[in-house]
């Protein structure tokens, strides 16, 4: 409680305003250059500043060979490092460092010293930036140690790409650090424009496929490989998604809120067959499934589904839209839980020992009221719920003892551990986390309770899933 | 941005309205999103970006003004996330942040609370809005909006006091 008197929270309300008004008080932006350039239309993500940062850069491959090239604000006199038979080159005051001959990884660290000496801010080439540093692919690590050369790039749309030798092609990113992503997909370019750009991109698509309804379908397929590789992080299967929706007209993105994070479901509609298809990068038994709902409103799954069926996607609502899903969380452990709900910027850390009324109304700042909560006759305790998510009650002492999670219909918190383990996830991935994790039939079904965690599984072999778990003192019926 | 990525022409009457709203308020958000962000550049990429939108729509906005700050907030956010996201995922060899002359214990302290504390606090002391306007600006309730006041000059009292 705050016992602050009224008087010093009004002076510090009044400095911190006064605080405010002084850190701005060099910020003078141009007023009118602003206004042209949006009413002209050269906002950052305008093709035109793109086309303006692609001329620079095809200047720069023409006037000095080729190659990989890098850009950072120098100042002062120029500066080059031989490395092997390159030659990196800061071009004095301007954005550019140009390499003449393609390096491999190990090299570009040697010119490290040379890109390290700008401001610290990047070129960004989608905000009028006179070169494109595209070794920051390199240096992220993403690409590894194999030497690539450029052989275009290009903007469109206020996007930039650059395609490299072996024809694959990277998405630059705005940002202020400028990163590239590896643009597995071909997705290149705008809705309207990507046919002709990606033909000349390579990569999945087939150039000699006109039909676009071929060629999306083609991306189609190849999305759902790469969601089947399990190589994609939630980010990066965010983004995936965002391509998809953007590219292929997909309109619906999910993720069951009793599953966690890693079951997504893209439902596309318009599908070459007529129908809708929906796809789940991972299925309860980690296989990926891909089912197809024709004409006729009967689904057929098209890949192997023992475990999961149409039903099972149905049942495993409510759907959550992934950035929902990204928002909200709740990370468990053997002595109590950590949340964060980045909408309503609530987190906190709730040890079990915490006063139960003032844990409840931290969380519930977090996710909103509880929607389930049981007075037990029969356990010495209680529990307040938020989807699938349950807190136990110690009727006696009023602390927060324990929690459970279990599969829920209601919408909540996606809850995991801080290994990534929840609901869904497989035995085979309990016991990568837990080595000497035992499973046995109970008058439950199938726990494993000797940790510090307790799980309830469908089973004991590695493809079996969580069907709940809980740790600390919770009220369980056997 | 427009869909086509081709600028929207205003005309007549709304050409000069939408002058008079830029003028008015493209300085102050630049501000307001410098105090949420921490950086001027970006702090100004993103008032255009919000403008640029508001242009768009224009036609069909009752509010200018709310739509822009509305706009502003979204904007931030979505900044925010990809920031994150990218720091997160990617091994970058040097930090990068602006060319601060000296520390800034103001912007440290609000760079240290959630995004949502950030923006209402701002709103709130800087931009001088009541509560009701802050949850219409942000898009959140009312009580997540006192909360979320109340929680950030907690944390900024205990920083920023003597």
């Amino acid at each position: 409680m705050n016992e602050t008197p009224d008087i010093d929270e009004s002076s510090f309300e009044t400095s911190l305003e006064q605080q405010m008004r002084t850190a701005v008080a060099t910020v003078d932006p141009d007023i009118e250059q602003a206004l042209r350039a949006v009413k002209g239309g050269a906002s950052r993500q305008s093709s035109d500043r793109g086309s303006q940062w692609l001329l620079a850069v095809a200047a720069a491959i023409l006037v000095f060979g080729g190659g990989i090239f890098a850009a950072s604000r120098f100042s002062g006199d120029s500066d080059e490092i031989q490395v092997g038979d390159s030659t990196a080159t800061s071009v004095p005051d301007s954005n550019t460092t140009v390499i003449d001959e393609a390096l491999d990884f190990e090299q570009l660290e040697a010119i490290t010293p040379l890109l390290a000496r700008e401001i610290p801010r990047l070129s960004n080439p989608l905000t009028g930036g006179d070169a494109v540093r595209v070794d920051w692919l390199l240096l992220s690590g993403e690409v590894g140690t194999e030497p690539f050369r450029f052989t275009e790039i290009w903007a469109d749309d206020g996007r930039a790409f650059a395609l490299s030798e072996d024809g694959t092609s990277y998405e630059l990113l705005e940002s202020d650090t400028l990163v590239a992503r590896r643009d597995t997909l071909g997705m290149a370019g705008s809705a309207t424009q990507w046919q002709s750009e990606i033909l000349s991109v390579g990569g999945f698509l087939d150039p000699e496929s006109a039909s676009e309804a071929h060629q999306r379908d083609r991306l189609w397929d190849d999305a759902s490989d790469l969601l089947a590789s399990g190589t994609l992080d939630s980010d990066q299967r965010a983004f995936l998604f965002d391509r998809i929706e953007m590219q292929l007209g997909a309109t619906y993105l999910y993720v069951p809120a009793s599953f966690g994070t890693d079951l997504i479901a893209v439902v596309w509609e318009g599908h070459s067959d007529g129908g809708n298809r929906a796809f789940l990068s991972d299925s309860v038994n980690g296989k990926p499934v891909e089912y197809s709902i024709g004409e006729s409103g009967r689904p057929s799954v098209s890949y192997e589904a023992e475990r999961v069926t149409l039903d099972d996607v149905l049942e495993a609502g409510p759907w959550l839209m992934v950035d929902e899903v990204a928002d909200v969380g709740v990370t468990v452990d053997a002595s109590g839980f950590s949340y964060a709900s980045t909408s309503v910027g609530v987190t906190g850390v709730l040890p079990f020992g915490s006063p139960s009324e003032s844990a409840i109304l931290s969380v519930s700042d977090a996710f909103g009221q509880p929607d389930s909560g049981t007075v037990s006759t029969q356990c010495l305790t209680d529990s307040v719920g938020w989807g699938s998510l349950s807190l136990s009650i110690d009727s006696v002492s009023d602390t927060i003892v324990g929690w459970t999670v279990r599969r829920s219909r209601s919408e909540g918190p996606v809850v995991t551990t801080a290994d990534g383990l929840g609901i869904g996830s497989t035995v085979a991935e309990l016991r990568a986390i837990y080595p000497e994790l035992i499973i046995e039939e109970t008058t439950l079904g199938w726990e494993s309770i000797d940790g510090p965690i307790s799980w309830l599984t469908s089973g004991s072999t590695d493809t079996d899933i969580v069907q709940a778990m809980w740790a600390g003192e919770t009220c369980v019926f056997r | 941005m427009p869909a086509s990525g081709q600028p929207v022409e205003l005309v007549g009457d709304d050409s000069t309205a939408f002058d008079e709203l830029f003028r008015a308020e493209y300085a102050v958000l630049v501000r307001v999103a410098y105090l949420i962000i921490g950086s001027q550049s970006r702090a100004e990429e993103l008032s255009q970006d919000a403008f640029a939108q508001l242009l768009e729509k224009w036609s069909g906005v009752k509010n200018p003004g709310g739509f822009v700050r509305t706009a502003l907030v979204s904007r931030c956010r979505d900044a925010q996330r990809r920031e994150i996201t990218e720091r997160r995922k990617l091994r970058l060899l040097r930090p990068v942040t602006e060319a601060e002359p000296e520390a800034d214990y103001l912007l440290d302290s609000l760079a240290e609370l959630p995004l949502n504390w950030r923006t209402i606090v701002v709103f709130r002391f800087y931009g001088g809005y009541s509560i009701p306007e802050i949850a219409e600006i942000t898009g959140d309730p009312e009580g997540s909006v006192k909360s979320g006041l109340h929680r950030a000059l907690t944390q900024l009292r205990g920083q920023l006091s003597p």
